[in-house]
């Protein structure tokens, strides 16, 4: 089931556009990490998914509603924390609680009373007096202590220290399972830890969008080493999923986007003659990223 | 759950410290009144409705409660609830205990009272809401509520010159309601549309530019409105209109000027006139009028704001004395000429009633229709009412003096305009109050208008 969708979702600044037609869907169970450089349209996407901006055209559809009409019934099974978020901080932290919890119908004291103690939380001290990492732990506290159906993470982990993180990333995966999740991020290894899909947005377009698993199988790096200096290839033969390709006097590098053992050796042998020995390494999440979007700014 | 009143018992946990503020304000206001009180009351209280407002911003985009299950309908019951708890109540709370501590018969303030909150929610909370309502934060809201304030004061004396230099102006106050009473409607439908809009579906940049374009053209269809608007409306009002039928007005076609120099490059001209064929026991007073002036050579010059006062009632005939203010130049260039004018008059009828003699003291005494005299420090005559003065024409008579409140009569079927002070005072000017005096308050009938044509008139003749 889906329980988030965009059908081509456009968003413009004045002139400038920030969301070219972005097509995305989220499934019900999955932790997807939304990722893409600065002013790629994350927030944006986001932003507009919760009702909090308007779109220029297109459509995006939470927990079955069109997000322009969120309500509150919607709203309650819905858990937002944004790096940015504007909190009332003159609450403390067991005062925020205790103003939410009329809101949402199944909010769960013993959850939020397990969150505060898990992240160790100071439930007398107002908001403003917290620590930018304590601040990202009440508001993390309160928006799961209801156990949303869907929970929308907007950089939750830019700028904290990584205790702190491993601390929220530990919060967050206690959720996993009944909560569905959707993060943007630039931190990508806290992404791979966790999340179960990926897509990746440039220049507010889609480029993929895809389980972690047939993501991290698809990429490889892939080192030839040859008996003798070999050139690469004429481009006209280069296969267009081999991307980044760097040649040394008996090395030839390059990462393979589309890795099948059968057809990727196939392939090597029918470019190359001479390989002595075949190098397959899998890829983390960060080198990916790095290797599309290289690609996408030489291909540009 | 019932989500307003939880919002409102948050906000005013937030917000005691201004609460406190606003409270204290209405305390002394209530109790000693001096002068500066009651800016802080009005800012105090605009402070509480931006802060409150804001306690939920609506601009931006950044605000934790528009991702939470808010309904809307809730927050603005709690915004409003909170807004005439410490706002509203306690200027109701200051007018009742003002009025009933200076004694007025409380049969005649419940009315006013009541109209008078009203007022107070139509033309201030509402309109505050409304702008912290597009606003972002304090500080815009203060700079656009500035900006408001110091526009409403200073517009109309740019586009209305003549307000500042004629006793009877281009808005003549017995009707200036029917202008007020558009104005007010219209800031209230301004205000409900930018709060529905932003409540329902925060959209700020229609709700600022509606806002904003329908205040400049609103005030602008204010301002420029001619003051005939009003006397059209007040006509439609019900009255006796057979009594106006045999009533016809004359002006004598030699005027005079009773000054040598011009004042402010004008020259005072006064014209008598006879308002005549009232039914016995009513009298006809003049409230506006308009002539046009014609010169031999075709140059014209229209006259709108005249200073007239019935001088006597003989028979039955208003003997008036107008007065307008004449530009220098057209009264230097014509003032051995033949004129000829056009215009029209609006005047209206009073019924006589029983005269009522009471021996003023230094304290107020209730004297009727709401009102209260007074002897003042120097033995002249004061008088008072609650809420608004009353819709009479108010005489007194001391002796031989005369003297009456003509220009402070409104034809306004409201109990009460918008002061923040209840009580009105006016002094009585030319009647001393050492012997016991006489009040005469004349009800308003009718108002009508009669066309004028003068021929001949000589300005160097009187």
């Amino acid at each position: 089931m889906t329980l988030l969708r965009t059908n081509g979702l456009s968003k413009r600044y004045r002139r400038a556009p920030v969301l070219d037609g972005l097509d995305l869907e989220v499934s019900e169970g999955s932790v997807f990490g939304l990722i893409g450089p600065n002013g790629a349209g994350k927030t944006t996407t986001i932003k507009i998914l919760m009702n909090i901006l308007r779109a220029t055209a297109g459509r995006a559809e939470v927990l079955g509603v069109d997000s322009r009409q969120l309500g509150p019934e919607t709203l309650a099974r819905i858990g937002y924390v944004s790096e940015n978020q504007e909190l009332p901080d003159w609450m403390t932290v067991k005062s925020f609680l205790a103003y939410l919890k009329p809101f949402y119908p199944a909010w769960d004291d013993a959850r939020a009373a397990d969150l505060v103690r898990q992240f160790d939380l100071p439930r007398d001290r107002k908001l403003r007096q917290l620590s930018r990492g304590m601040w990202m732990k009440a508001a993390f506290v309160a928006s799961l202590a209801y156990r949303p159906k869907l929970l929308v993470l907007d950089e939750p982990f830019s700028g904290l220290d990584p205790l702190i993180r491993e601390d929220l990333i530990h919060g967050i995966l206690d959720s996993a399972g009944e909560t569905t999740m959707l993060i943007s991020s630039h931190d990508l290894a806290e992404i791979e830890s966790f999340a179960s899909h990926i897509g990746y947005l440039d220049r507010g377009r889609l480029q993929f969008s895809e389980e972690m698993t047939s993501l991290t199988t698809r990429f490889r790096e892939i080192e030839l080493t040859f008996e003798s200096p070999a050139p690469l290839p004429d481009d006209r033969h280069w296969p267009s999923h081999w991307l980044r390709p760097e040649a040394m006097p008996a090395v030839v590098r390059f990462v393979e986007t589309r890795f099948d053992p059968e057809r990727t050796a196939r392939e090597i042998r029918n470019l190359f003659h001479n390989v002595r020995h075949v190098s397959v390494n899998p890829m983390p999440l960060r080198a990916i990223f790095v290797t599309i979007a290289r690609a996408k700014a030489a291909a540009a | 759950m019932h989500q307003a009143p939880h919002i409102f018992s948050k906000d005013v946990r937030y917000l005691y410290r201004e609460i406190a503020l606003v409270l204290l304000s209405a305390i002394i206001f209530a109790w000693k009144n001096p002068w500066w009180v009651e800016f802080l009351y009005m800012a105090s209280a605009a402070l509480l409705i931006g802060r409150v407002i804001h306690a939920e911003t609506i601009p931006g985009d950044r605000q934790f409660w528009i991702t939470r299950p808010y309904r809307w309908q809730s927050l603005v019951a709690a915004k409003l609830l909170f807004i005439l708890a410490f706002v509203n109540v306690p200027i109701f709370l200051d007018q009742l205990f003002i009025v009933v501590r200076d004694g007025f018969p409380m049969g005649s303030i419940w009315a006013g009272l009541f109209w008078s909150q009203v007022l107070w929610i139509f033309c201030f909370s509402l309109p505050a809401a409304a702008l912290a309502a597009v606003t972002s934060g304090l500080g815009p809201f203060v700079f656009a509520s500035l900006a408001a304030v110091l526009a409403a004061l200073s517009v109309p004396q740019l586009v209305l010159p003549e307000f500042r230099l004629l006793p009877i102006g281009p808005r003549p106050i017995m009707v200036e309601w029917v202008h007020n009473s558009a104005g007010i409607a219209a800031v209230v439908v301004i205000a409900l549309v930018v709060l529905r809009a932003q409540y329902t579906h925060r959209r700020t940049l229609f709700s600022r530019v509606f806002g904003l374009a329908a205040t400049v053209g609103g005030a602008a269809a204010f301002l420029l409105v001619p003051w005939t608007f009003g006397f059209g409306v007040q006509m439609r009002m019900p009255h006796v209109a057979a009594a106006a039928a045999p009533i016809s007005v004359s002006i004598a076609p030699s005027a005079g000027r009773f000054v040598q120099q011009s004042r402010n490059n004008f020259f005072p001209v006064r014209f008598r006139m006879a308002i005549g064929g009232a039914p016995d026991s009513l009298e006809a007073r003049p409230d506006a009028m308009q002539l046009t002036f014609t010169r031999p050579n075709g140059q014209t010059w229209i006259a709108e704001g005249w200073n007239a006062q019935v001088r006597s009632v003989p028979n039955g005939v208003s003997k008036v004395e107008a007065t307008t203010m004449m530009p220098a130049s057209f009264y230097e260039e014509a003032r051995h000429e033949t004129l000829n004018a056009r215009g029209f008059l609006y005047f209206t009828l009073f019924e006589s009633a029983p005269s009522k003699s009471v021996a003023l003291a230094d304290k107020p005494v209730n004297v009727g229709e709401g009102l209260q005299c007074y002897r003042g420090a120097f033995k002249e005559l004061y008088c008072r009412s609650a809420f608004r003065w009353p819709g009479r024409l108010v005489y007194a008579k001391s002796g031989s003096d005369l003297s009456s409140f003509y220009n402070l009569i409104s034809y306004s079927p409201f109990p009460a305009v918008l002061d923040l002070d209840p009580v009105e005072s006016h002094w009585a000017g030319g009647a001393s109050s050492d012997r016991e005096t006489t009040l005469l308050m004349k009800k308003p009938l009718a108002t009508f208008r009669r066309d004028l044509q003068v021929d001949g008139i000589r300005l160097d003749r009187e």
